[in-house]
């Protein structure tokens, strides 16, 4: 096994850079840099380009249901005094001595539903805010207070919810009859 | 090779010490193996160099970890694609397919179980198999395969968290909305990202669908092409990682002992898969309804339980992003920043990396506690 010879023979001389093997005379160097660059420039703004289309592609939703009037029944179905769950608007609708009003359940912090608690206020479950009656942050690490939403009379008298447009905490439902 | 070298070889073969050039039919030690190597090599042989450092292809160095994830995450696709066949991602029938799958489709509940605990268990072998890399100094001279290996653990995460969702019952679609708002939580461009990730402005069908091509493709594809990367530069490295302060040629073995030992781990994890499926099914609690008050607390994936317990006492951003980026970044930058030499590679709590052991340890042993915390609750 003295033998063990490899073929080394070296590789045909390359001669150096590229313009030295080019038979174009002067500039041919140049030009076929240039249209190296032009080359890969060309590619660079194409995939850029596609990049930028596929990020619209991906941006595009489809038309949501439209939360804007969300049905929740007639004035008269709350009591004075009562704060109801209703789960199309995910609100409560309470009434208080002011009149009629929608409070968003949706936690300010990472969006669960809050509960009420037994002794007036709201609680998340999933990482224990606490928030007054009127929504107010009071505890955990929630710290905005949660939303009031505007409450409608639609054409046949019936209440609905926008959970588009948040309302200061005082408004009440014009009732008028 | 010359006469020297070749009786140099001999006399190290009396110690069983196999040396690196030996050609195939020199090593071979038992009747067995020289069946097999007059045999063309199969493709599982053909994945390992033809011989390999004794010391680190002993189960006991690398558990076997890496090769370990790689299998499951195999069954995993294969379990995936069943699964596959049946599961329809729409909020109306999500739940409702996925019932099929458990309770009609004949060994369907095996095949959820299987999908599901492998998920589990990957989750668990990657970050052993991380812990190894670091203790045993394995990344030393071969960093950016380490780069890759942190791709992978964040591949390997978020693959069980979209697959979670997919459950759709109403712990897991809890779980999404709140993991979703924590991109909403950053400044600048989150509600942007935010929108991007649920396809709209509030949790819906978009989302669903969204969740269900990251987990079957998008997200499998990059894993699967970083998996393959990941393996070849183990071996463009110089194969597994191995001790060099030893002076004189390592005692090497022959790759067909150490396929012998990938078969047996592999045909163990499998049982261990199997049987795990068999005894505890995976859970499925009742259809999502996001509008519906929750009756108990919605809790994060296990994996991500301590991210949950952080966001009880810190702001959103810090506790929900920040955190947990700083984390994963304090990993990656481990042999770049606190264990950079190439001394000490292949041994078990090498003293020049100690202080990257020290601090791997610590960011363990904070996580697991916060984990703890969140399960005791």
């Amino acid at each position: 096994m003295t033998g063990h010879q490899v073929n080394t023979s070296p590789l045909p001389s390359q001669g150096g850079a590229c313009p030295e093997r080019v038979e174009g005379g002067r500039g041919a160097g140049d030009r076929r840099a240039f249209l190296a660059w032009l080359t890969r420039g060309s590619l660079a703004t194409i995939a850029a380009l596609a990049l930028g289309q596929v990020a619209r592609f991906i941006s595009f939703a489809p038309a949501a249901e439209d939360q804007t009037a969300i049905p929740v029944g007639q004035p008269e179905q709350y009591a004075a005094g009562t704060l109801t769950y209703v789960e199309p608007a995910r609100a409560y609708i309470g009434r208080d001595g002011a009149g009629l009003y929608a409070l968003d359940a949706v936690c300010t912090h990472l969006g669960c539903l809050v509960a009420q608690q037994a002794g007036g206020g709201f609680a998340c479950p999933c990482h224990g805010s606490r928030f007054a009656a009127d929504g107010q942050a009071q505890n955990g690490p929630a710290s905005q207070a949660l939303r009031h939403l505007a409450l409608n009379l639609n054409q046949d008298g019936q209440m609905v919810v926008d959970r588009s447009r948040p309302v200061t905490p005082a408004t009440r439902l014009a009732e008028d009859s | 090779m010359g006469k020297l070298d070749r009786q140099r070889v001999k006399e190290s073969s009396l110690q069983a010490v196999k040396p690196a050039k030996a050609s195939i039919p020199e090593y071979d030690s038992s009747e067995r193996s020289a069946v097999m190597v007059h045999r063309r090599p199969n493709f599982f042989y053909h994945l390992h160099p033809p011989t390999l450092p004794a010391r680190e292809s002993r189960f006991g160095y690398t558990f076997g970890l890496g090769g370990i994830s790689l299998l499951l995450f195999l069954a995993l696709g294969v379990t995936g694609v069943l699964e596959m066949f049946i599961y329809l991602p729409t909020l109306a029938d999500a739940a409702a397919s996925v019932r099929q799958i458990a309770y009609l489709a004949p060994f369907g509940w095996l095949l959820r179980n299987m999908h599901y605990w492998a998920g589990q268990m990957m989750v668990g072998t990657v970050i052993l198999h991380m812990a190894r890399v670091v203790l045993s100094g394995g990344y030393k001279g071969r960093r950016s395969n380490w780069l890759i290996g942190m791709a992978l653990l964040a591949l390997t995460l978020l693959l069980d968290f979209t697959g979670y969702v997919l459950r759709w019952d109403q712990d897991t679609a809890w779980a999404l909305v709140m993991g979703t708002n924590l991109v909403n939580a950053i400044p600048g461009i989150g509600p942007a990202l935010y929108r991007l990730l649920i396809g709209g402005q509030t949790v819906g069908q978009a989302t669903l669908l969204r969740f269900y091509a990251w987990h079957v493709l998008g997200l499998a594809l990059v894993a699967t092409v970083l998996i393959v990367w990941h393996s070849f530069r183990v071996r463009r490295d110089g194969g597994i990682s191995h001790r060099k302060s030893a002076p004189g040629p390592a005692p090497r073995v022959g790759r067909e002992q150490l396929v012998r030992t990938e078969a047996i781990a592999a045909l163990l994890t499998l049982a261990a898969l199997v049987g795990l499926s068999v005894l505890v099914n995976a859970p499925l609690g009742p259809a999502a309804n996001l509008s519906v008050l929750m009756t108990a607390e919605p809790r994060a994936p296990w994996f991500f339980l301590w991210i949950q317990e952080l966001l009880r006492s810190a702001p959103v951003f810090l506790a929900g992003v920040l955190a947990p980026l700083a984390v994963f970044t304090l990993l990656s930058v481990l042999p770049y920043a606190l264990d950079r030499g190439p001394a000490g590679v292949g041994e078990w709590f090498n003293r020049p990396g100690r202080l990257a052991q020290g601090v791997f340890l610590a960011l363990v042993l904070a996580v697991i506690a916060l984990t703890a915390r969140g399960l005791l609750r």
